[in-house]
């Protein structure tokens, strides 16, 4: 089975590497068969809504090439740029997991979102502050926002987050990213989506 | 198909030619995650009611810091960038976190 | 021990060159291009590739240039390009081949301008036909790092002596994290020995001038007799074109049996194709959708099947013949187009097949260009449009595209343009 992961931030936010890095993390908890990961090719312009895909297959190769333009689970690393289209193109039984300064409920009030999406969220661009995780007065939201996935993608653990964290930024950029990823689950908040019949 | 349907599409279709507009890549001051805020009583064009800095105006990459007394920032537009903040020499101009903390109820 | 890494095509490319052991690399960056040399880069700057010289260039024009230079004096060489780069490098390409150099070149493929475009579609590769070269396209990261080793094998197959292309989507591949498995340096000597060259410039006990003007006929050397003129050592890159395939399905063949991967019979791969009865016809990342696309289309009861082309020059005639023997359509998919005329995968496939005893009707479409997203869902409703129509014929007079936007455009219901 393939599990598409959309990851929805702003150019220096860190949205490609960390789609790079939870792919990187599957890839090494030997739970998947296949992996790949890779971004909406932009003219990287810092601050434009980027957009970057992860996908993993649990039995087969994959072969797709396309955009992932319905997501098993879309992460927003950014609450600005949240559209009522993106939200919309979650799959049924979908998750959604977003970086926001609001609970869960509110969320699910403020974006109508229907009873069978889990959606998943932490206040990680206040901890981001708090704790200094700023590269040139940029919230480094990515490491943190994926490291929630371990709560969702099943075969996908924290150790894999923080192996490839450390794999991808080398170790002494990892400590405090690490730091933040731990907070950031501790203060997750999570409402689980009610499953709907039919094909997902 | 659809290029049947416009069987003169290729010779409106020409030149590869584009026209500068106000705001071409959308309201791109929603790519803020910093907000500069101007304090007026620290700005010295405020102070002195004359044209003698406007550095911030200057060097504002995206053109929306407007040359007035007091000057003022297009949050449409604005992306946040920091440099007026950061070539400001009086410190009038503050960075902002957009948005805020709020604790989740449990 | 061979070690699986989560590579970006471009880095899988770089680490085919480690494994190479190239000698001298030249690159001028371009998107989607770059990191292929970044890397390499970073290998020398790190000592983890002792004995490769970069050469810093101010150019595409240069970087070919030092390194057609460079293989000369009998080095392996490497380099790498996209789009309006390789465009730059155009002039020197059949100088390689005319002095028969054993050069490997990547091809991050890239729209070529104008209008500028950063993205993929197979343009610029296509554009390279008729230079003299091999050409290679692969389909996933895996597939580059071996293409690049088995490139540089027949390249410099004594038999061969010609420089090889290898093709890989921009973006699609070259920016794609995939499980690459990167092989044992020792083990890739056995199957790449060191370049033994047939110029080497620097026996300097027999003086030669490399690239000499030549005449209309052989022109009488007195005590060396006659030497080749113009049109004798064409024929001679055209004849050792067409018979590199053999010696290109024989390197294959050993690099299966070494390092356990194959990609069909190192000429064309094959999806599906066993009771086939429409084909798609395709290349590099529209050939990996499209295997998605035939599953679709079984699905829902269509005989579908896929030819994936590996080498597209020297072209395989007797090879696609034989791939598409039993099949009534066969519908071609193509990244770019041959202005003028139709994609250039549907009209050298049809050429191919002129005259053949089982001739299947042939139906071309343009997708994906400048970078488009194209979606097996799109490729499957190409195959079933073209099975609907009466005849194929017909609808040869005009080109066909998928996933054109006309209706997007406001000015094309008024008046004037845009």
């Amino acid at each position: 089975m393939i599990t598409e992961i959309k990851v929805s931030g702003r150019g220096g936010l860190g949205a490609v590497t960390g789609a790079e890095i939870l792919a990187k993390a599957a890839f090494l908890s030997n739970n998947f068969k296949d992996v790949t990961s890779f971004p909406t090719f932009g003219t990287e312009r810092r601050g434009a809504p980027v957009h970057a895909f992860t996908r993993v297959s649990t039995n087969s190769p994959i072969y797709t090439r396309q955009q992932i333009y319905n997501p098993d689970i879309l992460v927003v690393i950014d609450e600005t740029i949240l559209t009522e289209d993106l939200i919309k193109s979650i799959k049924p039984n979908g998750t959604f997991v977003l970086n926001t300064d609001k609970c869960a409920q509110e969320i699910v009030d403020l974006y109508n979102i229907p009873d069978d999406k889990t959606v998943v969220v932490s206040n990680i661009t206040h901890e981001c502050f708090k704790h200094k995780l700023v590269v040139g007065g940029v919230p480094m939201v990515n490491t943190p926002s994926i490291a929630l996935l371990t709560k969702v993608l099943k075969g996908v653990e924290l150790t894999h987050i923080k192996e490839a964290i450390v794999e991808s930024l080398g170790e002494s950029k990892s400590a405090l990213n690490i730091k933040v990823a731990e907070i950031a689950i501790e203060n997750i908040d999570i409402r689980e989506g009610k499953k709907i019949g039919g094909t997902v | 198909m659809e290029d049947k349907d416009y069987p003169n599409a290729h010779k409106k279709i020409l030149a590869s030619i584009q026209y500068p507009q106000i705001g071409e890549a959308g309201k791109t001051g929603t790519w803020r995650t910093m907000r500069p805020l101007i304090h007026e009583d620290k700005c010295i064009v405020v102070k002195t009611g004359t044209h003698n800095c406007h550095l911030c105006w200057l060097y504002c990459p995206e053109g929306v810091v407007s040359r007035t007394i007091p000057p003022t920032i297009d949050y449409d537009y604005c992306k946040g960038c920091g440099i007026c903040a950061n070539e400001c020499p009086h410190d009038a101009i503050e960075r902002m976190e957009e948005g805020g903390a709020k604790a989740c109820p449990a | 021990m061979p070690r699986v890494m989560l590579l970006k095509g471009n880095h899988a490319a770089a680490y085919a060159c480690k494994s190479a052991r190239v000698g001298v690399v030249a690159a001028y960056p371009i998107t989607p291009q770059s990191p292929v040399v970044e890397k390499i880069s970073e290998f020398v700057e790190s000592g983890e590739l002792p004995g490769t010289q970069f050469v810093k260039v101010e150019s595409e024009q240069s970087a070919i240039t030092a390194v057609i230079a460079a293989s000369a004096t009998g080095s392996r060489v490497f380099t790498a390009s996209s789009a309006n780069g390789l465009m730059y490098m155009f002039e020197l390409l059949p100088w390689a081949a005319g002095t028969r150099l054993p050069i490997v070149l990547c091809i991050a493929t890239r729209a070529v301008a104008a209008p500028w475009s950063v993205w993929t579609d197979h343009t610029d590769a296509f554009m390279t036909r008729d230079c003299g070269w091999i050409t290679f396209f692969s389909e996933n990261n895996q597939e580059i790092y071996d293409t690049v080793l088995m490139a540089y094998r027949v390249a410099e197959d004594p038999s061969v002596y010609l420089p090889a292309f290898s093709a890989y989507d921009g973006y699609i591949l070259s920016h794609t994290q995939m499980p690459v498995q990167v092989e044992d340096i020792e083990v890739v000597d056995q199957f790449l020995p060191p370049l033994k060259h047939h110029i080497n410039l620097t026996d300097f006990d027999n003086v030669k001038g490399v690239g000499p003007v030549t005449l209309p006929h052989p022109p009488d050397r007195h005590e060396f007799g006659h030497a080749p003129g113009y049109f004798e050592y064409k024929f001679a890159i055209q004849r050792s074109l067409e018979r590199s395939l053999p010696e290109i399905k024989k390197v294959h063949k050993e690099f299966c049996e070494i390092f356990g991967r194959s990609y069909g019979n190192g000429i064309y791969k094959t999806y599906r194709m066993e009771d086939a009865e429409v084909a798609i016809f395709a290349v590099m990342s529209v050939a990996s959708e499209s295997r998605l696309a035939v599953d679709y289309l079984r699905e829902q009861g269509v005989k579908a099947g896929l030819v994936s082309l590996k080498v597209f020059r020297p072209f395989p005639i007797e090879d696609l013949r034989k791939a598409f023997k039993n099949v009534s359509n066969v519908v071609v998919f193509d990244r770019e187009i041959g202005y003028g005329y139709e994609g250039v995968l549907s009209y050298e496939l049809k050429a191919a097949l002129y005259k053949s005893s089982t001739q299947p009707d042939i139906k071309g479409y343009i997708v994906g260009l400048g970078g488009r997203d194209i979606t097996y869902q799109q490729i499957a409703k190409g195959v079933k449009d073209a099975l609907a129509m009466e005849s194929v014929n017909e609808n040869l007079i005009e080109t066909d595209y998928i996933g054109l936007e006309l209706d997007k455009l406001e000015f094309l219901k008024r008046e004037g343009g845009y």
